[in-house]
């Protein structure tokens, strides 16, 4: 037995593979991420003093409730595929698509496309910035509501 | 309306949003408790290096070429099972479980390759000694594939 035996030195879909595209994720971020965006939109506007409440820390992208829980989600695991979040969070294959994108540009998802045979799949994984960016939204929401 | 464009977040709404990233994450907790496939193949190729251990202690020193080259071909196509079952029913990968599983192939092989050199070097074959032996060589990558933490 060696390392050479073991599972992801296949073809397609390896656990290789997988590794590479957890560790590959973060950096294939766009450096301008909403949160990124949103630090520049606050020094640009001056002292942090003022933006002290919370809500200024909320991420603009995942105030959309599905696109909060297909993060959240996929805070979970390391990759999930595309028609098995679907069919959990019971959203259209367009409706996922179309806030995947959204993700995917911020830099918080990275999407990986391979073949299962001859099956296409996709595989999703949230990058290092996407779970930088949520846990950062959850603090900011429940700094929010702690301070009803 | 706030910076964002999307209205002033009120406590209501915000209590909404982290209900929704709650949902999220049990329904992520839930796709992973289902991921069995890759604990399996963790225990099948535990199961398939004990076996293959035990094979050449007591089998390999007097087979023939051929009984070798099947009991190799054995092992390997059992592997390529394995990997292949892998690759094809893999939907979701737990967080951490590629790393437990590397981790734990890594302490499989090491005590396999130690064992199988101690088969060489002394003249025992009581079952005492190679039985525990090959389980401590199938343990350490079942137990860390089958391991389920949170991350």
């Amino acid at each position: 037995m060696t390392a050479t035996d073991a599972p992801g030195n296949g073809s397609t879909g390896s656990i290789t593979s997988a590794a590479a595209a957890v560790t590959a994720a973060p950096g294939t971020a766009p450096a301008a991420g909403p949160t990124l965006a949103a630090s520049a939109l606050s020094a640009a506007e001056g002292d942090g003093s003022r933006h002290s409440h919370p809500r200024h820390r909320v991420d603009e992208l995942l105030t959309s409730p599905v696109r909060l829980s297909l993060v959240a989600a996929l805070s979970r695991a390391d990759e999930i595929e595309f028609g098995v979040l679907r069919d959990r969070i019971e959203v259209s294959d367009s409706v996922l698509s179309k806030q995947l994108a959204q993700l995917e540009a911020a830099g918080y998802v990275a999407v990986r496309k391979g073949y299962v045979g001859k099956r296409p799949r996709t595989w999703l994984t949230l990058s290092a910035e996407g779970r930088v960016a949520l846990n950062q939204h959850l603090a900011a929401l429940e700094a929010i509501v702690a301070g009803e | 309306m706030n910076e964002t464009g999307h209205g002033i977040l009120t406590p209501a709404s915000a209590r909404e949003l982290l209900g929704a990233a709650g949902a999220g994450r049990e329904h992520g907790d839930a796709l992973v408790r289902r991921a069995w496939i890759g604990p399996a193949v963790s225990v099948v190729i535990g199961l398939l290096m004990g076996a293959f251990l035990l094979a050449a202690v007591y089998l390999f020193p007097t087979a023939t070429p051929l009984e070798a080259a099947v009991l190799s071909g054995g092992y390997a196509l059992g592997i390529v099972a394995a990997v292949t079952a892998y690759n094809l029913g893999r939907r979701v990968t737990p967080a951490g479980w590629l790393r437990r599983y590397e981790k734990g192939l890594v302490i499989s092989c090491g005590v396999f390759f130690v064992a199988l050199a101690l088969s060489f070097l002394v003249g025992e074959r009581s079952p005492a000694l190679w039985l525990p032996l090959a389980v401590v060589t199938a343990l350490p990558i079942a137990l860390a594939g089958t391991r389920r933490t949170a991350r």
